[in-house]
């Protein structure tokens, strides 16, 4: 798969006519990293977003565990995927760590030429932010759900 | 005066004699004992998982590392599970999405 349809492909540029993806993709360029190797840490400004175009990257957030912190993979994540999307959107901070769980191709764009772009490009701008808002709606009825079990998982323990 | 001292010669004779005679069966009774008290130190040696003075399995402290591995794994079975109800969202599918 190309780049220009590795993007096309991608949950954030889906939609995207092949003109389109191909200005999209001027701005950005190909990351390669050695399983381990870390994408970002938690707290950094978000000033790259990241498409996965091969191999896969875990999430992972600090969770202190017999008294030392470490970082907890929760998900990972595969081609098409999008990571750090807080480049799209205030104030711009990673809530979260990345590191490539395997050998992994990444597509980065740099954050204010591609807001600029965004902003320049109702079309482009339009179709990208709708399927950032499907990511982030989806992401957030994950999170929504697992925290609900965990509420009620507490509910039962504490009154039986 | 010759026969008081064969008394207490005979006394003494005995008192070493009895002497000698416990102090052998004690150290015999020692030496039967051990092979039973070594077996549990067998165990151990062959399995280091075991505690020395009563051949049980020890309850060994979890690592870090082993930690985090389960938590990683239960965390993502929880997130397969509300992945997959979200992913086909019938009614029957949302009832369960909360169930712990």
């Amino acid at each position: 798969m190309t780049p220009i349809e590795s993007m096309r492909a991608s949950e954030l540029f889906a939609g995207l006519t092949a003109e389109e993806a191909v200005r999209v993709a001027h701005l950005g360029s190909e990351r390669d990293l050695r399983e381990g190797e870390t994408v970002f840490r938690l707290g950094a400004e978000a000033d790259t977003l990241f498409v996965v175009r091969d191999g896969r990257v875990d999430l992972a957030f600090p969770l202190v565990v017999l008294g030392e912190p470490n970082d907890v993979r929760f998900q990972s994540i595969g081609p098409g995927k999008m990571l750090a999307w807080s480049a799209l959107v205030p104030p711009h901070r990673l809530t979260m760590s990345a590191r490539a769980g395997t050998d992994c191709s990444l597509l980065a764009f740099p954050r204010e030429p591609l807001l600029a772009l965004l902003e320049a490009e109702p079309r482009i701008g339009f179709v990208a932010m709708s399927n950032l808002a499907r990511v982030v709606g989806a992401r957030l009825q994950e999170t929504q759900a697992l925290w609900v079990r965990e509420v009620q998982r507490s509910v039962s323990k504490t009154y039986r | 005066m010759a026969a008081l001292g064969l008394v207490l010669g005979a006394v003494l004779f005995a008192g070493m004699t009895v002497m000698l005679w416990v102090g052998y069966s004690e150290a015999e009774k020692a030496r039967e004992e051990e092979p039973l008290r070594a077996e549990p130190l067998q165990a151990a040696a062959r399995d280091g998982d075991r505690c020395l003075l009563c051949d049980q399995p020890l309850r060994r402290r979890v690592t870090r590392t082993e930690v985090v591995d389960r938590l990683e794994r239960e965390i993502g079975i929880e997130t397969a599970a509300v992945m997959r109800a979200l992913q086909q969202p019938s009614v029957e599918n949302l009832a369960r999405l909360y169930d712990a």
